[in-house]
Parts: structure tokens; C-alpha cells; sequence
């Protein structure tokens, strides 16, 4: 049977170009009305040419009309209950439309019970539909963890609306996601997080460390745990360790930081968008710092705004995404106040199936000249200058790639410019630096590998250096 | 710059243009390419690539108008699909098998072949059009832009058609939601016997395991032959093992 199922479901694939498409007639009404129905799914476009004088016949089939509307909608369970002609001529077509009564889930917590019932019937009194409850548990499969859901629709004695019993299953552990990263600051770089939701709440571990030149150049982990307080909007508590190994200005002028970084915030969803506000409170050890080995503290607020396009199929050939994030507080590093703001932005447009052309801007900027607060030029976003820990205040990056398809789905090719334009790290000077490269990429599934051979454009092509990433959700 | 400038006017008029040429209505020429194809009869590949994996499928294709297709498969071993009006048989030769989906089924309701002909019947019985003006695809194609909301299942239809051509050059399928559910690019077109035919469809769809790609490819066309009645009739052995994929 499993074997059938997959035969049909290939099949579907095949030819599945004009799925989604039924013709129905269309035309205007008169001299009827509807009754009992509650949405407008352009009934009176059926009833042309209905009068009272109409035969039987054609009522009949007006009415068989009527509910194959609804049927092919999704309302599967709504049927006209009676059509008949009154006293002053009029048709009426009274619609039985079917609601959904009651949801019973079986198989989960009370609480994630409640929260499926809220994501398959968002408001009461809501008509029962196939296509849309399909779509909503989807939704309940991703949003809530949810493995396999399974829902009997069951007819309500003497009513026409219906019950749900749902069946639903959530994996024991939660989802494994891992990154192996070779960059050029931090060296070959594993990121591994772990995500488990519960009822109202999730927690999320990560970690991630830096290993160059068989040293470990930083260590971090953040344990997030958050409660979902209304409708996505969610308020969370954050306590992240970090341990690290910087450079001053050249590789041999180096120094080590170790951070404690609790902090509080909340963030809300809507549509594409998750805005987030958090309060951050950091005591930082620092040793071989140019201003000597001691502890501070620092006291921030940070607020960011992110956007993903989300209803689009292929976000990787023409979507947009951007995010956006101002920090400001008090450190004892500095005398006053700091402000760090940043910005990233990617837009991808394919003019051919085959080709996607992708650009990138990354804007960061920092009042305080410390090096501690300052960012990287040459990092993952700007590679091709080897062994160059040039750190500036203030950053502007532009890249573009053209990314051509070479197999389908599974494996492309990108020559791809990056330029940047920086202040000096000493003073008011800005410079620009460029590098080109080409990126040659391997998704399958859930999986991606990249490799990145980049190289200063002004510089000898030799003299470049590996950017590789590998990733998989599992 | 003066160039640049003129260039640059020209862009935004056709861009900015979102009503109908006085006495034209580019769907309806779009509509009469499309009608002047009466038969198909092709060899087609298709590709399949869910997750990681590919699967082939060759064989031979033969199509009429009425929505009606034949398809017999060589490869990856010898299966006959035949669309009616009223389901989809697929007959598997090895295990001598015949898959029945009936129309009815709200998941496969309305199967048909994957070209635009049976799509572009539909526009004038079910489908609220909205024209949104003139715009470009791919590379800087101009194109016709519509929506189409499908009255009778719900779904919006955002479609690009040639304004040189009038052939559909890409349709976006969103569901009732606005989120994009199926995408189809339609490429290749070449003149035979002076019509227009995309001799490649690129098919992207939202399924529960993700994003699931086919591509189909067509070679040897021959349009408007007569393919006889009886290509649309299935004959299978007397023991073949029958299935029916119903409803849910």
C-alpha cells in the first residue's frame, strides 16, 4: 500500500500542472435568493435564467449547482437543503452550511492540544473546509513540532456541522540543525543547535567554536528559553557564554575576552516580519587587552527588525530578505555611551530558470573606537584576503553573484564580486577594498555545501583564500 | 544620455501601462495561439527531483484538445497513462497493475496534461480576470501581466504572457492564503508549422516534504495530426490487479 501511495504521489507530480484546476460555468443571477449561506463564493452566478417559472429540472440542477460549488471549494460537508419556490415568486435556495462544532485531539498534551485547536479553528462558528484545514495543519506540523497529524471528520447527530478528531504525534527529540563553517577570522568553525518545543514554550541551545591553527580561537554557547505569550508574540529570557581570541590590528597582537551575557527580551511575528526587543546586561573579562587585564560590565538595549519574504515558492531565486538592528547602552570601556547599529539586506532575481542573479548590502557602523566594539573588514562577507584582521568603526558592503544552475536542483556554479568600503581603524580615512571569487554549491534535501575561492582584485588570484560552509536540518 | 534618458522613459511607459490597447485584449490572442492547437504528438522526458533524489521518466506523449492524453512510458519501465474525462488510469506492464484516481478526488481533481491549452479553455468560464498591465520577464522579455482568481477552487493565478508571441511564459499559483503554492515556467518555445510550442515546462510545487521540482522536456512535435479516438482508451490484460485512489 505504501508503495501505492508513492506510485500516486509521483504520478500527481508528473502531471500535477493543472492540478489545482476545475471549470465551472459562469453566469448572473435573478429572481433568487440564497438563504443560510454565510461566505461569498459567487453563487447568483449560477442561477442565470432561474426564474419561478423554471422546470423542476433545472432547479434541481441549479441545486446540484449550488453544492458542487461548495464541494469544490472544500466545503464538502455544506449541501442545499431545499429549494423551493415562495409565495412571491422568488427562488429560495436554502444552504445548510457546516461548521466545525468541536476539535478533539488525542495523543498530546493539554496544552499543545489547545494550541492546535487554535491554529485548525482560529474562530468559532467556522465553516468546515478540506483545502483549508489541510493547509492549517501543516501549519500545526510546523509550528508546533508536530510529526504526523491525523484528522476523522465525523458528522454531528442531528446538526450539519461536524466534529474533528484529531490524532497527533510529536517526536521525542526535538530538531537538530548544524553548520561547518571555514572563515577567515575564526578558523574552521562547527555550529550546532538544538531546538525542543513544548506546549507554550521552546528552548533552544546552540553552540559554536572557532578552531585556527590548532588552537580554539572562540567557544560560545547561548541557552534561550521563551514562552509564547499570545498569538506570536513571544517573550523569552537568554544567558549566553563567550569565549574568544581577537586580534589588535595584526595576527600577532592578540587578545583573549570572556563574556557573560544574560539577557531578557520579547519578539512578535507578523506575516514575513519578527521584531525584537531585549535588554542586555554583559560582564566581560578581558586579558593581553592594549589597556590591560581587567573586568567590565555593559548594559545595552537592542532592538531589531528582520523581514523574509514567506509566501513565496522559491525564496532562492527571487526572494528578499533584510534585517536591521540598533543597540545602544553604557559600558564601563568606554566614557558615555555607545550606539552600534547595523544592517543586511539580500535580493535575488532569476531571469531564466537556470540563472539567479543575487546582490547583498551589509552596512555596520559603531561610535565607540575600542576595539572590543569593532567589526571585522575582512570576514565570511568579504573574503579573499587572507590573514587580514583590519577591524573598522564604520562598514559598507555591496556583493552581487550570478549563480548558474549546473545540475538541476542540486549543484550551481557563482562567480561573485564583493566590494567594501571601510574606515581605517586609527583614524577618520576611509578605503575600499575588492574581491571576486567563485562559489560552486551542492544542496540535497535538507543539505548544502558550498566552497568559496575568493581573491583581492587587485592582488594575484594565487594569493586568495577557501570560505566553506556545509549545513544540514535534521 | 539623451539615449539613457529615452531608454529609460520607454521602460516606465510600459511598465506604468495597465490598461488594454484600445481594441485588443492580449488574453484573447493568447487564447487564439493557443487554440490553433488542436493535437499533440511528441516524445516527452520528464524529470522529477524531490529531496536528493531524480527520477526519469521517457516515453511518448499524444494529446487533443478536448483535454483527453495518452502517454506511453519506455522508461524507467513500461507504464501507460491515460487521462479521461472522468479519471486518471496509469497501467504498470511488470506488475501488471492499474492505478484509477478519479476526479473526485479534491487532491487530484482536474489532472491533465501539463500543458496550457486546458488551462486556457477555463479562463472564460471560471476565472475573474484582473489585467495588471505590461511589464518585463526574464531577460527583459515584455510581457502582459493578469491575476486570475479561479472562482471555483479559490486559487489566484498570476500569469505573464508574450507580448510579441502571446504565448504564457510563466503562471504563479497561490492558494487562498496568498501564499505561492505551485510555480510554472514555461520555456523553450519554438515555431512549428508556424505555432508557437514551449518545447520545456519547469514545475515548481509546494508539497508536505517540500519544495518538488519536474521538468519536461519535448522532442519531435508533430501538432494537429489525427490521432485516433482509440489512443484514448485503455486496454489491459484480463488480471490485472485494479486500484482506485479515492477520496479522502
Amino acid at each position: 500500500m505504501k508503495a501505492a501511495v508513492e506510485i500516486i504521489r509521483k504520478l500527481c507530480i508528473l502531471f500535477l500542472i493543472t492540478l489545482y484546476f476545475q471549470g465551472t460555468a459562469s453566469a448572473d443571477g435573478d429572481s433568487v435568493i440564497f438563504t443560510g449561506n454565510t461566505i461569498d463564493i459567487g453563487l447568483r452566478e449560477l442561477a442565470k435564467g432561474i426564474t419561478a417559472a423554471s422546470s423542476k429540472r433545472d432547479l434541481e440542477s441549479l441545486a446540484a449547482a449550488v453544492t458542487d460549488r461548495y464541494h469544490k471549494l472544500g466545503y464538502t460537508t455544506t449541501m442545499v437543503e431545499k429549494i423551493h419556490v415562495r409565495k412571491d415568486g422568488i427562488v429560495e435556495i436554502a444552504i445548510r452550511e457546516s461548521k466545525i462544532a468541536e476539535i478533539t485531539v488525542r495523543g498530546v498534551s493539554d496544552g499543545i492540544a489547545k494550541s492546535i485547536c487554535a491554529i485548525l479553528r482560529p474562530s468559532e462558528g467556522e465553516l468546515y473546509n478540506v483545502h483549508v484545514l489541510r493547509s492549517r495543519s501543516m501549519e500545526v506540523r510546523r509550528r508546533l513540532d508536530i510529526s504526523s497529524i491525523k484528522i476523522r471528520v465525523l458528522n454531528r447527530d442531528g446538526s450539519e456541522d461536524v466534529s474533528l478528531v484529531v490524532t497527533a504525534r510529536r517526536p521525542l527529540w526535538g530538531t537538530f540543525r548544524g553548520e561547518m563553517l571555514y572563515e577567515p577570522i575564526y578558523g574552521l568553525s562547527p555550529f550546532i543547535e538544538y531546538r525542543q518545543k513544548m506546549a507554550q514554550c521552546s528552548l533552544t541551545l546552540h553552540g559554536n567554536a572557532g578552531v585556527r591553527q590548532s588552537e580554539f580561537r572562540k567557544k560560545e554557547g547561548v541557552l534561550r528559553f521563551s514562552v509564547e505569550t499570545f498569538d506570536r508574540c513571544q517573550i523569552f529570557a537568554d544567558f549566553g557564554w563567550t569565549g574568544k581570541t581577537d586580534v589588535w590590528e595584526s595576527a600577532h597582537t592578540e587578545y583573549h575576552e570572556r563574556t557573560h551575557r544574560p539577557s531578557v527580551g520579547m519578539n512578535v511575528q507578523s506575516g514575513g516580519f519578527v521584531f525584537e526587543l531585549s535588554f542586555v546586561q554583559s560582564s566581560i573579562h578581558l586579558r593581553d587587552y592594549p589597556s590591560g587585564e581587567d573586568d567590565h560590565s555593559e548594559l545595552f538595549v537592542k532592538a531589531s527588525a528582520a523581514y523574509r519574504e514567506t509566501d513565496i515558492l522559491l525564496p532562492g531565486m527571487d526572494g528578499k530578505s533584510f534585517a536591521i538592528s540598533a543597540s545602544s547602552g553604557k559600558s564601563s570601556l568606554l566614557e558615555g555611551y555607545f550606539m552600534k547599529g547595523e544592517a543586511m539586506g539580500v535580493t535575488s532575481w532569476s531571469p531564466a530558470v537556470w540563472l539567479t542573479f543575487r546582490s547583498k548590502f551589509i552596512g555596520q557602523y559603531v561610535s565607540a573606537h575600542e576595539r572590543y566594539y569593532m567589526f571585522y573588514v575582512f570576514d565570511r562577507f568579504l573574503p579573499g584576503f587572507a590573514d587580514d584582521f583590519t577591524s573598522t568603526t564604520a562598514r559598507l558592503l555591496l556583493g552581487v553573484e550570478s549563480e548558474f544552475e549546473v545540475y538541476p536542483d542540486t549543484v550551481y556554479l557563482a562567480p561573485l564580486v564583493n566590494g567594501g568600503r571601510f574606515r581605517s581603524e586609527a583614524g577618520p580615512s576611509w578605503y575600499n577594498a575588492v574581491g571576486s571569487g567563485i562559489s560552486i554549491s551542492v544542496r540535497i534535501g535538507t543539505f548544502g555545501f558550498q566552497a568559496v575561492y575568493a581573491w583581492d582584485i587587485q592582488g594575484n588570484m594565487k594569493d586568495g583564500s577557501f570560505l566553506m560552509t556545509a549545513n544540514g536540518t535534521f | 544620455m539623451k539615449t539613457i534618458s529615452l531608454f529609460a522613459i520607454a521602460v516606465l511607459a510600459i511598465a506604468a501601462n495597465t490598461s488594454f490597447p484600445e481594441g485588443e485584449d492580449p488574453l484573447m490572442r493568447v487564447k487564439a495561439v493557443h487554440e490553433k492547437i488542436r493535437t499533440i504528438d511528441c516524445t516527452i522526458e520528464q524529470f522529477i527531483h524531490d529531496g536528493g533524489s531524480v527520477s526519469r521518466y521517457a516515453g511518448r506523449l499524444r494529446a487533443d484538445s478536448s483535454g483527453r492524453f495518452r502517454i506511453d512510458y519506455r522508461e524507467p519501465s513500461q507504464q501507460t497513462v491515460v487521462a479521461t474525462s472522468n479519471s486518471l488510469l496509469w497501467y504498470i506492464k511488470d506488475t501488471a497493475t492499474l492505478y484509477v484516481i478519479p476526479s473526485n478526488n479534491p487532491k487530484t481533481a482536474g489532472t491533465s496534461l501539463g500543458m496550457t491549452g486546458s488551462f486556457i479553455k477555463k479562463i472564460d468560464e471560471s476565472m475573474k480576470i484582473q489585467y495588471l498591465g505590461t511589464g518585463f520577464h526574464g531577460f527583459f522579455t515584455a510581457v502582459h501581466r493578469f491575476i486570475l482568481l479561479d472562482r471555483s477552487t479559490g486559487l489566484k493565478i498570476e500569469m505573464s504572457t508574450g507580448i510579441k508571441d502571446n504565448v504564457i511564459l510563466e503562471k504563479k499559483i497561490r492558494d487562498r492564503d496568498g501564499r505561492e503554492v505551485m510555480r510554472e515556467i514555461y520555456g523553450d518555445y519554438r515555431d512549428i508549422d508556424s505555432m508557437k510550442f514551449p518545447h520545456r515546462v519547469d514545475v515548481f510545487a509546494l508539497t508536505g516534504r517540500g519544495v518538488v521540482r519536474s521538468i519536461s522536456k519535448y522532442k519531435n512535435v508533430v501538432l494537429n495530426s489525427n490521432i485516433s479516438k482509440r489512443n484514448f482508451v485503455l486496454k489491459v490484460p484480463a488480471k490485472t490487479k485494479v486500484l482506485t485512489y479515492g477520496p479522502e
